[in-house]
């Protein structure tokens, strides 16, 4: 069976847009912040907050149609596997399912192969 | 004459203003007629027995004639300012308004050296005479009905540039083309997140909602009065949102977000507006109390701002796009503020509010103030631990 180029399918395209319409309602409150535990723990470090986390892998790699650099790349990399743990805890006030966000950029680090290897972090 | 359709708002605009410059025939036919109509009598004698205040144009006219004794008869003041009345008797008599209709005497001459205002006075004379105008202006099907058309300083340098035009412009066609864009924008908002959701079975974790402490109540709530297990409810609903862990963000944008409806809605000239138009309105907070929501909402304005530049988590995720939504957001109180106070030129400062009003109405739907018809759909249609009243969908 002839299989489908990834990131083509029904369930990618579904997933670019869900990404699109939740980081374009966005408004960058960083209410979410104190809802991650990793962020709490790391000393209030920026880049652990939720939405950091969300906009500088899925966002960037659909803003940029997956044109990124090496870094840029192995930053998305970091963010998705390293610093989320997919927990759901994190808390939106507008709602947006920023786990799912973190779970697309997974898939599309995946696709690039960049994911979380066993000695990584 | 006017430009009523048009592709673009900033187009309309340059066309305005290139009209206003034009010669137009039915602004300098108005405007001969009230420059060369001979100087009233009335007018000049009521003009000379007003108390005006030299040189300015803001003058509390109906309440010029309101003494001590009125007041504590139950006289309210108007408490209103607005420039003066331009109104030209020539105009009226060629449209066949019989003198007696306003000065209850057959001749001008008889009401002579007394003005409106000596009888109705403060808060009732303004009504009396807006009703006396508008109402006929408006079953004539002629004439002003709205407050600038007839509260209008003369038109004078730059001012003349934002001329009726723009404003009939602002309050009609691209009044109503901001909301249509409005509508269609949050019904493409609403079919996307349907195209993007499925109907979800619902799990004891997605259906269920954040504790509301009644379970709670049967061990604290024992020896406590009924506002005593109240109030306790309510401080663990509170302590369990971001209003408890994070207080001063929380409440300074609850405030925000709820004047940034009442504000605009419960002006008294907003409904003025609105009830020229559709004849119905909302209820009216008095001017002031408005003017104060203003002011506490241009400090959450600048509160925000301070949060992007000065703490770290806010500012790694700032990028320019957040300055511009914060100013568009911003602008049309700030103008409204200027307006108001009339803090440089008024009428300018008025076709901007009104602009940028419009602007962002336009803008909700397309730009990060977008959330808000996002979190209609994720708080109420989206299952999920944080909905308020969970919904059957979830994300593809």
């Amino acid at each position: 069976m002839k299989r489908k180029p990834a990131g083509s399918g029904a369930k990618e395209r579904a997933g670019k847009r869900m990404a699109r319409l939740s980081l374009s309602a966005c408004v960058h409150c960083a209410i979410c912040a104190d809802s991650c535990f990793m962020f709490r723990r790391s000393g209030s470090d920026p880049t652990y907050s939720p939405s950091y986390k969300a906009i500088n892998s899925i966002g960037r790699i659909i803003a940029r149609r997956g044109r990124l650099t090496e870094a840029e790349w192995a930053e998305a990399q970091d963010l998705a596997w390293n610093k989320c743990v997919l927990c759901m805890r994190c808390y939106c006030p507008i709602g947006i399912s920023i786990p799912t966000l973190i779970a697309h950029a997974r898939s599309a680090c995946r696709e690039r192969g960049y994911y979380r290897t066993w000695g990584s972090a | 004459m006017r430009p009523r359709s048009g592709a673009s708002f900033f187009l309309l605009l340059t066309a305005a203003v290139a009209l206003a410059q034009e010669p137009d025939v039915t602004a300098s036919a108005t405007s001969t007629a009230l420059d060369s109509a001979p100087p009233d009598s009335t007018a000049a004698v009521s003009e000379a027995s007003v108390d005006w205040a030299p040189g300015s144009t803001l003058v509390h006219r109906v309440d010029a004639f309101v003494t001590r004794s009125d007041l504590r008869a139950g006289v309210l003041l108007s408490d209103r300012e607005a420039p003066r009345v331009r109104f030209s008797h020539g105009l009226h008599a060629q449209a066949g308004v019989q003198c007696a209709q306003c000065h209850h005497t057959g001749t001008p001459e008889q009401g002579k050296g007394q003005a409106c205002a000596e009888c109705h006075k403060g808060a009732a004379g303004v009504e009396t005479m807006h009703a006396a105008c508008i109402t006929c202006h408006r079953d004539r099907g002629v004439g002003p009905v709205t407050c600038n058309d007839c509260h209008r300083e003369r038109d004078a340098g730059i001012e003349s540039l934002v001329r009726f035009d723009l404003y009939d412009l602002l309050r009609g066609p691209v009044f109503i083309a901001a909301w249509v864009v409005f509508a269609l924008g949050c019904l493409y908002r609403a079919s996307q997140f349907i195209r993007l959701t499925v109907r979800a079975k619902r799990t004891a974790v997605a259906g269920g909602s954040r504790g509301d402490g009644r379970a709670d109540r049967g061990f604290l709530g024992k020896g406590r009065s009924a506002p005593g297990r109240l109030l306790l409810g309510i401080k663990v609903r509170i302590r369990n949102t971001i209003l408890g862990s994070n207080p001063v963000m929380a409440s300074v944008s609850l405030m925000f977000h709820i004047l940034l409806f009442l504000a605009p809605l419960l002006l008294p000239a907003h409904n003025t507006l609105f009830d020229l138009t559709f004849r119905v309105s909302l209820p009216s907070l008095p001017e002031r109390l408005v003017d104060w929501f203003t002011v506490v909402l241009l400090g959450a304005g600048g509160f925000f701002l301070l949060r992007r530049l000065l703490i770290p988590r806010v500012r790694a995720l700032t990028t320019a796009r957040d300055w511009a939504v914060l100013a568009l957001v911003m602008a049309p109180f700030v103008t409204a503020y200027l307006a108001y106070h009339q803090v440089l030129d008024y009428r300018i400062m008025l076709a901007t509010h009104m602009a940028v009003g419009e602007l962002v109405i336009a803008a909700i739907p397309f730009t990060a103030i977008g959330h808000m018809p996002f979190i209609l759909f994720a708080r109420f249609f989206a299952s999920g631990e944080y909905a308020w009243k969970p919904g059957n969908r979830r994300w593809r």
